[in-house]
Formats: structure tokens, sequence, C-alpha cells
């Protein structure tokens, strides 16, 4: 089942179930996806999926006007005419006033259809709404999971919500991993890591390929999706903020105003010295390029191997770099061991190690005492 | 008392509400006053029922008259009149945009619409929220020129909103001049609403006895009355001595509270 399809089954069996339940969808989505599902739908319901033409302002006021009047609302439509056309509308009648009303904004991010083409993608929805007040924001990824406990959340919530599919077209995961509203959630946590990565939506499905390329060059870090935006799980990214090991947030946005600038701002907000590398769509990179993988493209120029590995390259001391000599990332454990070496009691240095090799510690100290010479 | 008699006092209620911070657009207000009063007579809104989720419902879309909406529900009892001495003052929740849930004493105010082109939208939600309750929507002339205002209008009589009636107060003119000298929203109004499929119904926006026919007539199609009106009706006098802009949203001074008092007496 694709993004598009579980969300469009779920909201149909909602307004089956619930009769205070509207769907206003915008001109091109409605036969596309609510046909199938209204089959054994009863007029009256058939008759809460409205289709609001091609009038973006209009459906956003009209569904403020709804959820002021005791109704549960929900929006879909393009979540860049959504966010940038209709934004004095979702400011103004919705968030203000706090109405209920759930916003889902399908082609978040560069995944706007290629036969459409830049005007359909939105890179500054969140930007735009994180100015609001009132409002959630959740980007979820095609993880099954975190889809249900947006739209879970966006029924027991009373006031605005927006969640931003990204490529609508791309199947749901099913997974056993636990998340929670207002959390990051861990999908990697290696021990000593010497990184940590941060991103939301689709792209923390997209990165895992390359993840398991760093995998294999024996890289060790934290990988976490902050599917969550608003509320952003300040207290988790606080502690693992303690960590001080560099910090990549990833996003198919701007770099002003989503994720990066959340993570940026806590950073500087804190008492760390951690080295941060915002990676998103930066506005010198944009140009009008139809590439097979916009986030790729766009994101990554091409190669986000490199891009990643570049942060955590400008991290690393004159030790790690002689330690990198010899193809080996060095972390607490090594110094450990570095300093007992020095102190000439290898024994406890092979404890630590527990029957591993010792010389590529003395070969390194070797080679260190070299450059300290010169 | 007569009806001529609870204007003149809605309108020194409006000079006495803006008087203590000077701020507010009393010429819009002037204009509307007759129009609102006819609209709170009509609609069942109550003191009791106010603080009711599902009742009559009057959205005021061109938000500048909110000054003459609070001082109506003050006169009809739904806001508290101690509170209209604190309009637009500091640290005050009165004022030109009002949210009930940040100030619930004022839960008489339906919906902020503090930007133009909004509240016909709003309208259109409700009046399908609520199908059995009369749902008012003032508007101006000059907000016509917003295009939100065309997609409400299109949306509500495909939909047949027959329980909302939209009352635009045609007064001609705009903050920087007459509408007919900057985008002619004012002229057609009436030939566009009937190609729109409404039903239209023109008539003097300051005659409360034909305002009240008009609002209770009732229709098949949805209704929208076109009320003439003078901006700043019996102070037009400002107008001279002022401009365009300071006529419509600036306070007065010494001697104009006077002669605005004065006008209203005689009016």
């Amino acid at each position: 089942m694709t993004n598009m399809e579980y969300y469009a089954q779920w909201l149909s069996d909602l307004i089956k179930k619930d009769k205070n339940v509207y769907l206003l969808i915008i001109d091109g989505w409605e036969n596309y996806l609510f046909d199938k599902n209204k089959d054994d739908m009863t007029d009256e319901q058939k008759s809460r999926i409205i289709n609001m033409g091609i009038s973006e302002q209009n459906a956003v006021g009209f569904a403020a006007g709804l959820a002021l009047g005791g109704k549960k609302v929900y929006v879909f439509m393009f979540a860049a005419f959504l966010t940038s056309r209709a934004a004095e509308q979702i400011k103004l009648d919705v968030t203000y006033n706090n109405a209920d009303v759930t916003f889902i904004g399908i082609h978040g991010g560069v995944t706007g259809p290629r036969i459409a083409g830049y005007s359909h993608w939105a890179l500054e929805d969140i930007a735009t709404l994180n100015g609001y007040p009132n409002i959630k924001i959740f980007a979820p990824s095609n993880n099954e999971q975190e889809i249900k406990a947006c739209l879970k959340y966006s029924v027991e919530h009373k006031g605005p919500v927006y969640i931003r599919l990204e490529n609508p077209g791309i199947n749901v995961i099913k997974t056993e991993q636990k998340v929670q509203i207002g959390k990051l959630s861990f999908l990697r946590f290696h021990r000593n890591p010497q990184f940590i990565i941060i991103s939301y939506g689709e792209m923390t499905n997209k990165i895992i390929p390359f993840l398991e390329k760093l995998d294999k060059m024996k890289y060790r870090y934290i990988f976490c999706s902050a599917f969550s935006l608003k509320p952003f799980d300040y207290d988790g990214f606080a502690k693992i903020l303690k960590r001080n090991i560099p910090i990549i947030a990833l996003e198919e946005h701007s770099r002003y105003g989503g994720l990066c600038s959340i993570v940026a701002e806590e950073i500087a907000s804190s008492n760390t010295n951690v080295h941060f590398k915002s990676i998103n769509v930066s506005n010198q990179l944009f140009n009008s390029v139809y590439a097979s993988d916009s986030s790729i493209y766009y994101l990554f120029n091409g190669n986000p191997i490199e891009q990643i590995l570049s942060a955590i390259e400008t991290k690393t001391n004159f030790c790690e770099k002689t330690f990198r000599f010899i193809k080996r990332k060095i972390d607490h454990r090594d110094r450990l061991c570095i300093c007992y070496t020095l102190l000439g009691i290898p024994v406890l240095t092979k404890k630590i190690l527990k029957n591993n090799d010792i010389s590529y510690y003395v070969f390194g100290i070797k080679i260190l005492r070299k450059k300290c010479k010169v | 008392m007569t009806t001529a008699q609870d204007i003149k006092t809605i309108k020194k209620l409006i000079i006495d509400t803006v008087k203590p911070s000077n701020a507010g657009h009393i010429t819009s207000s002037f204009s509307v006053a007759e129009i609102l009063y006819a609209i709170y007579k009509v609609a069942d809104i109550t003191p009791q029922n106010i603080a009711d989720k599902i009742r009559d419902r009057v959205i005021i879309s061109k938000e500048h008259c909110r000054l003459a909406q609070v001082a109506i529900l003050g006169y009809l009892g739904m806001v508290n009149t101690e509170d209209l001495k604190n309009y637009c003052k500091d640290g005050e929740h009165l004022g030109h945009d009002m949210y009930n849930i940040v100030c619930p004493q004022f839960a008489a105010v339906d919906v902020a619409s503090g930007s133009l082109g909004h509240g016909l939208s709003v309208s259109a939600g409700l009046a399908m929220a609520t199908p059995d309750k009369q749902i008012y929507c003032l508007c101006g002339d000059g907000e016509f020129q917003e295009g939100s205002m065309w997609e409400a209008a299109l949306f509500i009589r495909q939909h047949n909103l027959k329980n909302l009636t939209i009352i635009v107060d045609r007064n001609y003119m705009q903050i920087d001049n007459w509408t007919k000298n900057i985008i002619d929203s004012s002229s057609h109004l009436k030939e566009q609403f009937i190609a729109f499929g409404f039903d239209v119904i023109e008539c003097d926006g300051h005659d409360v006895q034909a305002l009240i026919t008009s609002l209770k007539k009732k229709s098949s199609k949805p209704k929208c009355i076109i009320a003439n009106t003078i901006k700043g009706k019996g102070i037009e006098f400002l107008l001279k001595t002022r401009g365009f802009a300071m006529f419509h949203h600036s306070g007065l001074n010494k001697e104009e509270f006077i002669q605005v008092y004065e006008a209203i007496k005689n009016d």
C-alpha cells in the first residue's frame, strides 16, 4: 500500500466512524484517492467529502468555519499551495482561532511530481507554519508507526495540526518500532557513537542504504527521526547534545526555519562546542534541474556519503588523523588504551581489548612521536 | 425608545469607546451602525446563549467596524460596557482584532478576521456546520477586490448555503479614495451577485426597517443584501478636513470630539 493510499484509507475509515468528520480535498485528488473508498459509503458519508475545487484560500477559510461550528476537519492538498497561497488563512482563521483543522500537505520537500516541476515543491512549509501559534507540525516517514502516531494524535487533539506527506507514491513500511509524539525516535544507536544524524520524513528512509555503507566502514553513530517537529523533543535532544560529538541534520527543506534551524538554535544556546552540519536544499543549489532523485541531487549534491563524512572530518584532531592513517576511528576506549600503553602497562590495554591486537596502538604512538619531533 | 434614538445612543457609545485611547475606525463604524443594529435585532443571539457554540453568528469580515460591533453588543448587554472603556488600550484584549479563545468575556464576538477577504469563507464553513442556524456575514464593498471573496461566493452558490446572508456595506469608499478611482468593486456588485446565482436585495443601509425586512425575507438561494451607505454618516465633514486616509482610521482632536458629539445630537 502506498503512502497516499494509506492516508486515504485511514481518512475514509474515520469518516465512516465519526459523523463529525469532514474531509476537504483540493481538485486533483478526489477520484484518484477516494473513489475506491467511496464504494461502501452512505450518501451522508460521501457528502462529508467535499471537493473544494481550485481555491486554496477559500478551502482553508471554509475549514476554519466548519471547525468553529464544532466539526473535525481534514484538509488534503498540495503542501506548496496550502502553506504559501493560503498562508494567511492558516494563520488568522485556523491557528489564531485554534480551529480544529488537520492539514495533510502532499508533496512536501522536493518530492513534487516531475510532470509539474518545482512550483509543486514545498521547501518552506515548515518554516512558514513554525511561526504560527497553536499548530502542531509533523513530518512522518513512510514508517507505518510514525504515520499512525500522527494521525491518531490529530484525532485526539483539539486544534490545528499539519502533517507533511512527502512522496505519496512510495510504499508504507510496517515496523514494530515504538514512536511517540514529541519524542525523538532512535533508529540506530551504536555504542560510543562518533556522530549523530538527525532527520525526518522520507529522508529517514532514503538515507538508510547510505548508512549501511557507513556501517560497513565501521562507523558508529546515532541516527534518529525527529518526525515530531512541533512539539520538538528538546529534552531528548539536549541529552544527545551532551555527548559532544558532531551533529548532522538532514531535511528536504530550505535551510531556514526547519529542523536544521531548530538544531542550530539548540546548539547555539547550549554550552557545548559541537560541530554541526546542516544538509538541506540551499538557495545556491536550487535550480530547475529534473533529477531522477531530487532529494539526493539537491541535498547531497549527488553524494550523501561524502557529505556526511565531510561533516565528521572537520572535527577530527591531529591525533585522530594519525589514527585514520591506520584506518581506525578513535574513541574514548582507544584513548584509555593509549594512556595505558604510554604508561607502560600494556596488560591493562590487553584487558580492555580482550585479545585484540594492540600493535596498532604502539604503531600509532610511534607515528605520533615522530610527528611531534618534526 | 425609538430606533432613531437607539442609533444615536449607539453612535454616542462608539465615540465614548474611542475617547479614552483615541484609536478606532469611527467612520467605518458609523457606516454600519444601522446594519449591525438590524442584524442583532433579527439574529437569535441573546445574553443567555452567547457562550453556545451552536447559535446564530455574525461574522464581521470588514474587521475595522469591530468598534461598532462591540458598541452595539455593549448596548444590547452582551458585552460589559465598562470593558468598552478599554478599547485599544495598552494591555487590554478589546480592539481591532479579537480572539474569543484568548478573551472569553467577549464570547459574543464570533470570529476575528482582521485581514480582509477572510470572513466570507469562514461564514460558509459555519453555515455548512450549522445548517439550522442563521449566519450573517458583513462585508465591505472595497473588500470585493480580494480574490478570496469571489472564491467563497462561487462555493456558497455551488453548495446553496441558504442559511448564509451576505450584507455588503456599500459606501463606495476605500482607505485611499473612492473605489471607482482605484478598482471599482462597488458599482456592479448587484449584477455580479445575480450572475453568481444569489438572491440579491438592494436597500438603504441607514434604514433599519428596510434592513430588517431584507434580512427576514425567505429565499431558496443564498442571500446578498447590498446596503447603500455613507461612510461616516452624520460626520462627513471630517472628510474635507482630514482627507481620505485620516478619515478612515484616525483619532479625533478635542474640537472634533465636540463637533462629532454635536453632529450625533442633531442628526
